[in-house]
């Protein structure tokens, strides 16, 4: 397969674009000169998030300059997630790279994290390891929650809030994608066995707008992180996940049982001491038998994580022989 | 008239499910209104009723009408299930809905077709009204409700007159009794509304007072749409919040009984009270579990499931 006029692009970048009317024009731009000097036959996609703004003009002139942009307008906002999902599903290219639209990721650690990707890798994240940003309100949160994602899901990694990655498109396009799932892609894709490397990125200031992140946010990772945690390991073991849960409120419902029987013998009133105890080991038992019906639910669902183990195996030998960017 | 060109094929779906005693008169009044709105018109009844009278009387004049289908559904599904039948067996580019009984006055349709626009769906808002204060208090409470959950402003949204493109149709799933929040499912799919003011007809002004069932069944709708739609990717959002809150309480009061316990040594075991916390704990954990079961129903079907509906893509490249 010799790269001809009328071969799909070796790589896509992917940027979703919320109100960037100013960022736009200079992230095409830089865009353009970290990938020209490489010689690497590649497609960009906007992805517009239901912008307010004139955003949506702005990136239809550029499309008209350079015909390796497209713009994916959104019919709503919808969040940065399912934008990038939007430009994952109808990239051309064999390598995806995502990134901010708001200019905080410089595309010119593209090329690097490419080669990376060719040693043998199928995702390499970036690391804003001199990250731009208020230490207070965004580095500690973001350290907190990186290590805890990290030991929750086994997957090490320094940064997953950071969006520029790149990808096997292969891969990608199998997992499913949505919600606020951008910041566990690592996570998600490591139960296909997915090779996973970090790379120190470049990061810069925000230069137009604020960024808004509350407290809320908080509480949304952690429900998310249970959620990222549940759905691995519905993947391979769901009764055995559940199970793990459900051995809290056996241990706390054997507790009061033997505070119980302690009672007993003191002879105090049994009631209080019995009614907990049933009612911790009902949750237990609750809790095991939504284990079992997540084995049907994970059966009966469309996604078959053993498919996308074979992706992994198999993607590294076809793309070397195939596409090597010349460097 | 200059509107008609906007429109070249017209559907008129009427679901006739409830108060169907004048569906046939008004079938006439209908047609002879809604022939003028575009080139060419067909017609689509539903009936989804137990009442077999109606299937009866629609069969007798479809003998007589040549642009008129009939769908009987031999049992009572709800009137988005017979929107949805109805769809299914037509062709216009735009789907005008009406209900079997006359809420808006026929000669004003004409202004849906004119205020659509770029639109996707225009919703009838009988205005002005010519009902009681208590029916218009009900449509008020109705929208406030709505709007406090929602977050989204429709002022009547019981009129079943709608005009709507045939692709929000197709998109839209919708079932049973969940017609009237049809414009809440488009949006999510990112179909806007808007609503245009027809006059009240005569015949839609008397007093309506339903039992207590129809308005707890109508809460129930609005709370399930409310859920649907802010909550159809991310159950654990909704449970979480839920059972979170009543973890926090049961934590707050364990953590009481057990200060009272080690500063006043006050027994545990006779108190009550400790019953009622871990109720709170058990049911806030099973809420938990809930969601959790829920987002894995989600992850397992997301791959079907897009979340994002596309307006148009831009692109340049003259090669393909």
């Amino acid at each position: 397969m010799k790269s001809t006029q009328h071969s799909p692009p070796t790589l896509s970048v992917i940027a979703p674009l919320y109100n960037e009317e100013d960022s736009a024009p200079l992230l095409h731009k830089a865009i353009c000169d970290a990938l020209d000097p490489t010689g690497i036959d590649y497609e960009i996609l906007f992805v517009d998030d239901g912008s307010k703004d004139s955003t949506v003009k702005v990136c239809t002139e550029l499309c008209k300059q350079d015909p390796k942009l497209k713009l994916i307008q959104f019919k709503r906002n919808y969040g940065q997630t399912p934008a990038m999902a939007a430009g994952i599903d109808s990239a051309l290219g064999e390598i995806l790279v995502t990134m901010d639209g708001d200019l905080q990721n410089d595309p010119s650690d593209i090329p690097m994290m490419m080669s990376k990707l060719q040693e043998g890798y199928d995702i390499v994240v970036g690391w804003r390891h001199k990250r731009q940003d208020k230490l207070i309100s965004r580095k500690i949160p973001s350290i907190i929650a990186n290590r805890l994602i990290g030991k929750v899901t086994g997957v090490p990694i320094k940064d997953n809030g950071c969006s520029l990655k790149v990808y096997r498109a292969k891969i990608m396009k199998e997992m499913p994608f949505y919600n606020e799932m951008h910041r566990f892609i690592p996570a998600l894709l490591s139960v296909s066995g997915t090779r996973v490397a970090e790379v120190k990125v470049k990061h810069h200031a925000r230069q137009f707008g604020e960024s808004s992140y509350g407290l809320s946010r908080i509480y949304k990772v952690l429900l998310d992180l249970l959620t990222i945690k549940t759905v691995l390991s519905v993947t391979s073991h769901p009764t055995s996940w559940f199970a793990k849960l459900s051995i809290i409120p056996f241990f706390i419902s054997l507790l009061s049982c033997i505070s119980f029987f302690s009672l007993m013998l003191s002879g105090d009133n049994l009631i209080i001491s019995a009614t907990v105890t049933l009612l911790f080991f009902t949750l237990g038992a609750f809790t095991i038998s939504l284990g079992f019906l997540c084995e049907l639910i994970y059966q009966k669902g469309n996604l078959k994580i053993n498919q996308l183990a074979l992706l992994t195996s198999t993607t590294n030998t076809q793309l070397s022989e195939t596409h090597k960017p010349n460097e | 008239m200059n509107n008609t060109s906007q429109i070249k094929k017209l559907s008129v779906i009427v679901p006739v499910c409830e108060r169907i005693n004048e569906t046939i008169s008004l079938f006439h009044e209908y047609k002879e209104e809604c022939d003028k709105l575009a080139d060419s018109v067909e017609y689509i009844y539903i009936a989804s009723t137990d009442s077999n009278d109606i299937h009866k009387d629609l069969t007798l004049l479809q003998e007589s009408e040549n642009n008129l289908k009939v769908i009987l559904l031999n049992r009572s599904y709800g009137e988005a299930t017979a929107v949805q039948a109805g769809f299914d067996h037509c062709s216009g580019d735009y789907i005008l809905t009406l209900p079997p009984y006359k809420q808006v006055r026929t000669e004003e349709l004409s202004k849906l077709i004119d205020q659509i626009g770029d639109y996707d769906i225009a919703i009838a808002k009988r205005w002005p009204r010519l009902d009681s204060k208590s029916n218009q208090y009900q449509t008020k409470i109705f929208k406030f409700l709505l709007q406090k959950f929602s977050g989204q402003k429709y002022d009547d949204i019981g009129c079943g007159v709608r005009l709507i493109k045939a692709e929000v149709l197709k998109e839209v799933s919708m079932y049973g009794d969940q017609w009237r929040f049809m414009p809440l499912l488009g949006y999510q799919l990112g179909y806007h509304s808007t609503e245009v003011e027809l006059t009240q007809a005569g015949e839609d002004t008397h007093k309506r007072f339903y039992n207590v069932g129809v308005y707890l069944r109508r809460l129930l709708d609005l709370l399930t749409i409310v859920f649907l739609t802010k909550f159809n990717k991310k159950p654990l959002r909704f449970f979480g919040l839920v059972g979170s809150s009543s973890i926090v309480v049961s934590l707050i009061g364990l953590a009481y009984l057990t200060f009272e316990k080690i500063a006043f040594d006050v027994g545990m075991s006779d108190r009550p009270a400790l019953v009622l916390f871990s109720l709170f704990l058990v049911l806030g954990c099973q809420l938990i579990a809930i969601g959790l079961v829920g987002e894995t129903v989600i992850f397992t079907h997301a791959k079907n499931n897009k979340e994002y509906r596309i307006k148009e893509i831009i692109n340049f490249n003259s090669k393909k």
